[in-house]
């Protein structure tokens, strides 16, 4: 029951009360940003079987407070652990990792990656055009609104089955 | 009322065109049925199918947007819903939030719906929730299909897809499906009315067979035709009733010709009877009054002469009376033949009743043919009749009427005969006689005093008057005769000697008597009161009277009534009355003798017969016949009758009353001759009893003589 107390209290924060994907004022961009991580986890499935479903922040943690509360909640049968790392060995084995590189560098984004290369870990950042530096989901502001762009080509490199409804949302695919 | 013009309608037709119409009418009913069914099952199907499709898509789209409901992807969802258009019967499709607000929506080009202006008042959450349930519940009938799918995802339940699709744009292809289908029941139609048509002759053929045999029947009267029947269907049963039928009307058509052959045969029997006479074979009174009816036409038109013989047997009762009916009967028929041997072949005869024929002479040229023909009848009766070894001898007295000189209407001729018929039987009988127009007259008197003397009893226009008898000795009242009077109230007086024979030929006389003997004893008491008290009454009594069975009766009720004394009375009785049945009248006689009463003989000597009946009777008077009066003194034979007269009476201790009296001399030559009692003019007339009694009482006062010349009346 609390579960879904919980689940409700989260709808009605990310959704009903934010109706529109407008960054309002009030509401923070990362709040909403962490909601559609939180859905993208919901989209998705991975290859392995386990209990748990870590999303990481790696490098500075833009989020705060706003992500912790999906932590413990229940994805696809997996309790959600959200993890706060600066080791990108650590991100190996996350299932969804936010990279936010600073500065926003291709090259940078090229290295870690290749750190996590061959894991199965789908990367998502906020970095302008980071789809064409190999993030699988790229979250952009387009008219007050966030949309994102999905690297179909990396995902399914990484054994990653994101949901075509979710692509369908996406602004761009490649 | 329409199904009662149906049923005129269908009244109307022959049986084949009933069934056809019929037929048609259920056939055309269940052919539509079958249209209307398969083409709703149509649409229901194609329903069920347009349903179904949509439901499913519905599935796949809401499942594909909630990715979109859950990022808020509006133009994500809203390209979602353009997959609806490659569904051109989706005309609305929008989805919404767990609270209802619309996330998306789709509204096929061309179609204008106020869904699109709730999309734009989309914070009304309130009236698309409204929209949403206003049309979760579809009627069959609807154009518009609403369907209402969830959205789920991770089991809860996200959201709302609401597609509203119109159908309408099946119902071209129900239409062609109905048209066909009509085109298919009206090509089953077709086969099933040609079908029909084959097949009602089967059943009409024999129908029209049945009926036109019925007409051959009815118009040749023919009973002898039979159907044939092959089938054993209700039209098999119908025509072995029909020729059941037929052959009962067969044999009760014979038997009604039979019947009416036999009653045709009965009728004629009895046309026999009704116009012939049994007994005689001659035709009857029936036939007679028909054919004298024609015959006078006849004589009219062809301006011919024709006579009836009206003929009556003489002496028939007597036959009649002594031998019995059927030796009458007998004689009828050989009188008959007798008369009809003399005619001629143009005579007719008929018995027309009783003893009385009639007989029809046409085409006469001369009066004396039909004195000839009576001649010839009276011939023929004269020989006599012989029955059981007796000859009887009867004659015939016939009346004679002439067409067009005595009548020139059957009936009057009739009567005219019937007339000159009685006139010969007065006669003497046994001759015949020509009407003439005296006796007409005579008749008609006659006619006319009977049916008045049948009321001048009740009416009291009879009366007794009476006259004075005088004792020769002294010249004193002894008795009086009561003689009667009819005051006819337009005929003045009328004579006994006229309306007595009239009494007797119409049956009247026992009236009359009785009326005169209850007079008489009434008058004989006002005498007796009056104080004359040895005065006798005279009676005249005549043969019918005294013949008549109550006869003693009436003179003991009328003596009994009035307490008169019987010796007052005296019955006078003439001589004929005395020698017919001599047996029954001595009876008689000796009766009145027995109760006291006098026996006087009237008209004495005018009789044929011998003095020797005197003896038989007790009889206490003579009255010498005025006619032997009258001569007196002068005709020696008148005075020498009258003296044997009263020498005779006095020899037997009988005495002698001399009438009509006139004359002195007269009373001289009786009184000379011991007569005992006068009555007569020369006395005193017959006069009313008052007017006896008053002048009685004069002539008492005087010296009590009657004499004329003593006592000037």
């Amino acid at each position: 029951m609390k579960t879904i107390k919980n689940l409700l209290l989260l709808y009605a924060i990310l959704v009903a009360q934010m109706p529109v994907v407008a960054v309002a004022d009030n509401v923070s961009e990362y709040t909403i940003k962490a909601g559609f991580i939180y859905n993208f986890a919901k989209f998705t499935q991975w290859p392995d079987k386990s209990d748990e479903l870590k999303i990481c922040i790696f490098g500075k943690d833009p989020f705060g407070k706003n992500i912790d509360k999906i932590d413990g909640k229940i994805s696809n049968g997996r309790t959600i652990r959200v993890i706060r790392t600066q080791k990108i060995d650590e991100v190996r084995s996350c299932h969804i990792a936010f990279l936010n590189i600073i500065p926003p560098e291709r090259y940078l984004f090229e290295r870690a990656l290749k750190k996590i290369d061959g894991t199965h870990v789908l990367t998502v950042s906020d970095a302008r055009n980071v789809t064409e530096f190999g993030v699988m989901i790229g979250l952009s502001i387009n008219d007050d609104k966030i949309a994102f762009d999905v690297n179909h080509t990396m995902a399914l490199a990484s054994d990653l089955e994101i949901s075509a409804k979710l692509l369908r949302l996406a602004r761009e695919v490649n | 009322m329409p199904v009662v013009a149906i049923r005129k309608f269908l009244s109307n037709l022959s049986i084949q065109n009933k069934f056809l119409v019929i037929n048609l009418a259920v056939t055309t009913t269940a052919l539509s049925f079958a249209v209307i069914m398969a083409v709703f099952g149509e649409y229901l199907t194609k329903r069920d199918f347009i349903m179904e499709s949509l439901n499913v898509q519905a599935k796949m789209v809401a499942s594909n947007t909630t990715a979109a409901l859950v990022f808020k992807d509006e133009k994500g969802a809203e390209d979602i819903l353009q997959a609806f258009i490659s569904s051109p019967q989706v005309h609305i499709a929008a989805i919404y939030d767990a609270q209802g607000g619309v996330l998306a929506s789709y509204i096929r080009q061309g179609i204008k719906n106020n869904i699109s202006d709730l999309h734009m008042s989309e914070n009304d959450h309130d009236d698309i929730e409204t929209e949403i349930h206003q049309h979760k519940d579809d009627s069959l009938l609807s154009n518009k299909i609403h369907i209402n799918q969830e959205i789920s995802f991770e089991g809860d339940i996200i959201g709302n897809l609401f597609i509203e699709a119109d159908i309408s744009g099946m119902y071209s292809n129900i239409i062609n499906y109905l048209i066909y289908t009509t085109i298919v029941a009206l090509i089953g139609l077709s086969l099933a009315s040609l079908l029909l048509l084959k097949l009602r002759k089967s059943i009409t053929a024999p129908l029209q067979n049945l009926s036109g045999l019925m007409d051959t029947v009815i118009q040749k009267n023919d009973y002898s035709v039979r159907v044939e029947h092959t089938t054993d269907d209700e039209i098999g049963i119908l025509s072995r009733g029909f020729n059941e039928m037929l052959s009962h009307i067969q044999v009760n058509d014979e038997k009604l010709a039979h019947e009416l052959s036999e009653r045709y045969r009965a009728e004629e029997h009895l046309d026999k009877l009704a116009y012939y006479d049994v007994i005689t074979d001659l035709p009857n009174r029936h036939f007679f009054h028909e054919h004298l009816e024609r015959t006078v036409e006849h004589a009219i038109t062809t301006k011919q002469v024709m006579a009836l013989l009206f003929l009556d047997l003489d002496n028939f009762k007597i036959v009649n009376d002594t031998l019995g009916h059927k030796t009458g009967d007998m004689l009828l028929k050989q009188a008959s033949s007798r008369l009809s041997n003399v005619l001629r072949k143009n005579d007719y005869i008929c018995r027309i009743g009783g003893d009385e024929f009639a007989i029809i002479v046409e085409n006469i040229n001369h009066v004396d043919d039909i004195s000839i023909v009576s001649e010839k009848c009276i011939d023929a009766l004269s020989n006599p009749f012989v029955f059981e070894g007796n000859n009887f001898f009867i004659g015939v007295s016939i009346g004679i009427s002439i067409c067009p000189e005595d009548a020139t209407v059957s009936n009057d001729l009739l009567v005219n005969a019937d007339m000159a018929m009685y006139e010969a039987k007065l006669r003497g009988k046994n001759n015949y006689q020509y009407f003439n127009k005296k006796m007409n007259d005579e008749h008609s008197r006659k006619f006319q005093l009977e049916s008045d003397l049948r009321h001048a009893i009740d009416k009291g226009q009879l009366e007794l008057y009476y006259q004075p008898q005088v004792d020769s000795h002294d010249e004193t009242l002894c008795g009086i005769e009561a003689l009667m009077r009819w005051h006819h109230p337009e005929k003045g007086m009328i004579s006994p000697g006229e309306f007595i024979p009239i009494a007797e030929e119409t049956g009247l006389i026992p009236s009359l008597g009785q009326w005169l003997i209850n007079t008489a004893c009434e008058d004989c008491n006002r005498l007796v009161k009056a104080g004359i008290t040895d005065v006798s009454i005279a009676i005249n009594i005549s043969g019918i009277q005294i013949r008549d069975n109550a006869f003693i009766d009436t003179v003991r009720n009328a003596l009994d009534t009035f307490k008169t004394q019987a010796g007052l009375l005296e019955f006078e009785l003439t001589e004929s009355i005395l020698m017919d049945d001599s047996s029954l009248v001595i009876d008689k006689v000796n009766k009145l003798r027995a109760m006291g009463i006098l026996v006087a003989i009237d008209d004495f000597g005018t009789g044929f017969s011998s003095m020797s009946y005197l003896k038989s009777f007790p009889i206490n008077k003579l009255k010498i016949d005025r006619s032997f009066i009258s001569g007196l003194p002068q005709s020696s034979e008148d005075t020498s009758i009258t003296r044997a007269i009263i020498a005779m009476a006095h020899g037997m201790n009988i005495g002698v009353v001399a009438e009509g009296v006139e004359h002195a001399d007269q009373i001289d030559f009786l009184c000379e001759h011991d007569c005992d009692v006068f009555q007569g003019y020369y006395y005193a007339k017959p006069m009313p009893l008052a007017e006896l009694l008053k002048l009685y009482e004069q002539r008492r006062r005087a010296d009590g003589h009657f004499h004329l010349a003593r006592v000037n009346i």
